[in-house]
């Protein structure tokens, strides 16, 4: 009987040039497809693509009319973009890598209306659940209250407790498998019984010092390559109980952030300093926040202590291995940008903007600039000179600005606009992968306000006193880390807050401060018992410190 | 469910050698195990196509075995991080990374390695049980199975029939 079916072979063929001929077919709409679904989600409005063109010798993809609608206003785009062109380098595609040698952006508009809402219903999949507790009503709560916000809140305490379980559960898991006992102490003893022998056979006779000679030099690059085995565990076992030290110290921490995040969200957190974060912080926070986290995801979620990194996926763990074909991911050399509209005018460059940006070799920079009635430019240099190690220095203005319909904040009565004033804004500053420093500062000449209808006690004496006002400024300072950064809102419009609401937010803070404490102490449960996690550190350090003296001796006998 | 159950039972009664079943199954456990989409898959699906398997058996068998892959995955992480960890291949899974194959094979994720290591190995060890299983069955069983109900019950139904044009 054949053991071979040619038709077989025949069909597989026929098979593979079919879904070859399906994927380039349906590619453009999976292109335009993905787009729009992870820039919905990312944005919160919708993002829509009209056409995608594929053309593949050489690989070139052009995408026509990108629309991205405003979250506030979604009767409006953010922004349009009427072609964004580019050409993949097909030898780095086949190493799973894009590399972009020129990318267009061309036909930037902003702000342009669109004929049907860009609200997504139902709003993000995946919704924040800290949005859920933000109320901008002065809060009267009862115990009951209380609990409940702890409960559904998603403390910092918990998260870095699992965090520091996680790290701990890994540890020992290697460190259980790298000092198994039995393992270490076959190997020593084998070591041991070999320089016995030996010893005994030179006792007998001199002469077989010179035979087993060998055999000696044998046994100690062995018991070199055991204690060169031990060193490198001991330099380890440093850097992992450091690293869980931190890491307890951190979620000790945790309450007190907790405490600190809940009564800040409520505009409780400074007092009456609290609200500008609460009223304004919504407007003007955001970006920062979504700058700083996508530097930090780009470091990505590294969780392993081993040689080579590993990340989690969806496909389980990816094991990453040093990678000869050394260029990032996805590599833009040359970003072109251009857009106008009746009133300004845009121009931008760009190079080489990676991901990993480690692995560029040289610092990325975009450099925008805005020109109509008065003048906007935005300028980012970020050096990556390993993974561990970035810079980004940002410095970006905008000067003598007039704006119209800008949204100052949001309460529950609906949005207060700026209906006409001008604009000069700063943002400069530096962030590094250990250390945050951002100063956004806002000013607004002449601002014409028009607050929500229906307004009734402090927000209508704010509403007045607003309006009156020759020049209103915020300011946004970024501090502390890229993981947890401090974004903290200052304002001119503090003062006011303080004449309408000021003495009552007071009393109300210390109020429920102390009640919230206890509610969080009784959800994370008693952490007193954090200290004890590095005990196993002592042990394993008593047993690497054993077989090195051992070893130790052994050597010195040769 | 019926279908099944036909397609199942005209495989182990049809004229085709042990052999040929028994590697149906084989390849059905590493398609199962492993992610679909997956380079080495290709391969497999090659196989299938080139060498007379039985891919009645090897359709029919794909489901279970993919179920059995969907629950097992957590261990198969396990297994695919430990092999990509192991110290001592870890100059042998960067070079295999730095090749073409290696690059879209998608082996540096635990889940794929391990699904496929397991698979591979149970393959391996299930070749030669169900080549045994099926002699046994045929030499053994066929003839008193056909004598039950069911099995004349179901010989007469039009589900049979279809299967045996």
């Amino acid at each position: 009987m054949k053991i071979f079916r040619l038709w077989g072979v025949i069909a597989f063929f026929v098979i593979g040039l079919l879904l070859a001929l399906i994927w380039y077919l349906v590619a453009p709409a999976i292109i335009a497809n993905s787009i729009e679904s992870v820039g919905s989600e990312a944005l919160g409005a919708k993002v829509e693509v009209e056409q995608v063109d594929l053309a593949l010798f050489p690989l070139r993809i052009e995408i026509d009319n990108l629309q991205a609608a405003d979250p506030d206003q979604p009767m409006n785009n953010l922004f349009e973009v009427k072609q964004i062109n580019f050409a993949v380098d097909s030898g780095a595609l086949l190493w799973k890598k894009v590399l972009i040698d020129e990318l267009t952006i061309d036909g930037v508009q902003l702000n342009t209306p669109r004929t049907s809402s860009g609200a997504l219903e139902g709003g993000r999949a995946t919704q924040q659940l800290a949005d859920n507790i933000a109320s901008v009503d002065l809060p009267e709560m009862t115990e009951d209250d209380i609990k409940q916000m702890v409960a559904k809140a998603d403390l910092i305490t918990t998260k870095r407790l699992n965090k520091l379980n996680k790290t701990q559960s890994k540890m020992q898991d290697y460190w259980k498998s790298a000092l198994d006992k039995e393992a270490n102490k076959k190997r020593v003893a084998g070591l041991e019984k070999e320089y016995k022998r030996l010893s005994k056979r030179a006792k007998d006779n001199k002469m077989n010092l010179l035979a087993d000679r060998k055999a000696w030099k044998k046994l100690k690059k062995g018991i070199d390559k055991e204690r060169k085995v031990i060193s490198d565990l001991n330099k380890k076992l440093k850097t992992d109980k450091n690293k869980l030290k931190q890491q307890i110290a951190s979620v000790r921490q945790g309450p007190k952030d907790d405490l600190n995040a809940i009564m800040g969200n409520m505009g409780l957190g400074n007092g009456v300093a609290g609200l500008s974060d609460k009223f304004l912080g919504p407007q003007f926070t955001p970006w920062i926040e979504k700058a700083l986290a996508m530097t930090e995801g780009m470091t990505s979620s590294e969780d392993s202590t081993e040689d080579a990194p590993v990340y989690s996926t969806s496909q389980g763990q990816l094991v990453k291995f040093r990678d000869k074909q050394i260029f990032p991911d996805v590599l833009v050399k040359k970003l072109n940008l251009s857009g106008k509209d009746s009133q300004w005018q845009l121009s931008g460059v760009g190079s080489n903007l990676g991901y990993f940006p480690w692995l560029v070799g040289k610092p990325g920079k975009l450099d925008l600039d805005i020109a109509g009635d008065g003048q906007a430019n935005l300028s980012i240099v970020s050096d990556w000179s390993s993974a561990e190690k970035m810079q980004t220095k940002v410095d970006s203005s905008i000067k003598q600005w007039q704006v119209s319909n800008m949204k100052l904040m949001q309460t529950d009565q609906g949005s207060w606009l700026v209906n006409s004033g001008e604009l000069n804004s700063t943002l400069k500053g530096e962030f590094t992968l250990e250390k945050v420093n951002l100063k956004l500062s806002i000013k607004l000449s002449n601002p014409n306000i028009t607050a929500p209808e229906n307004l009734s006690g402090w927000q209508k004496i704010l509403a007045k006193s607003l309006n009156q006002q020759k020049q209103l400024s915020v300011d946004v300072s970024a501090t502390g880390s890229l993981k947890e950064p401090d974004i903290k809102v200052k304002s001119s419009i503090e003062k006011l807050f303080s004449a309408a609401i000021g003495a009552k937010v007071k009393q109300q803070a210390e109020k429920l401060k102390g009640k919230f404490t206890s509610a969080i102490s009784e959800k994370v449960g008693d952490l007193s018992s954090l200290d004890g996690i590095t005990g196993d550190f002592d042990q394993w350090s008593e047993q690497l410190k054993g077989n090195d003296d051992l070893l130790k001796k052994l050597k010195g006998g040769i | 469910m019926l279908t099944i159950l036909v397609k199942l039972l005209k495989a182990l009664n049809s004229e085709q050698s042990p052999g040929q079943l028994a590697f149906a199954v084989s390849l059905a456990i590493i398609l199962g195990f492993t992610p679909l989409l997956s380079l080495h898959n290709l391969i497999i699906l090659l196989v299938a196509l080139w060498f007379r398997v039985n891919l009645s058996l090897l359709i029919v068998s794909y489901p279970l075995f993919a179920l059995s892959g969907y629950l097992l995955s957590p261990f198969f992480e396990s297994v695919g991080l430990n092999i990509l960890q192991m110290p001592s291949l870890l100059p042998f899974w960067e070079s295999f990374f730095n090749t073409l194959f290696g690059r879209w094979s998608n082996f540096y994720y635990s889940g794929v390695m391990g699904s496929f290591v397991v698979g591979l190995v149970t393959a391996i060890i299930v070749f030669p049980l169900a080549k045994f299983a099926i002699v046994a069955y045929r030499e053994k069983w066929l003839q008193r199975f056909n004598q039950f109900k069911i099995m004349k019950m179901l010989k007469a139904s039009k589900f049979w029939q279809l299967y045996s044009e």
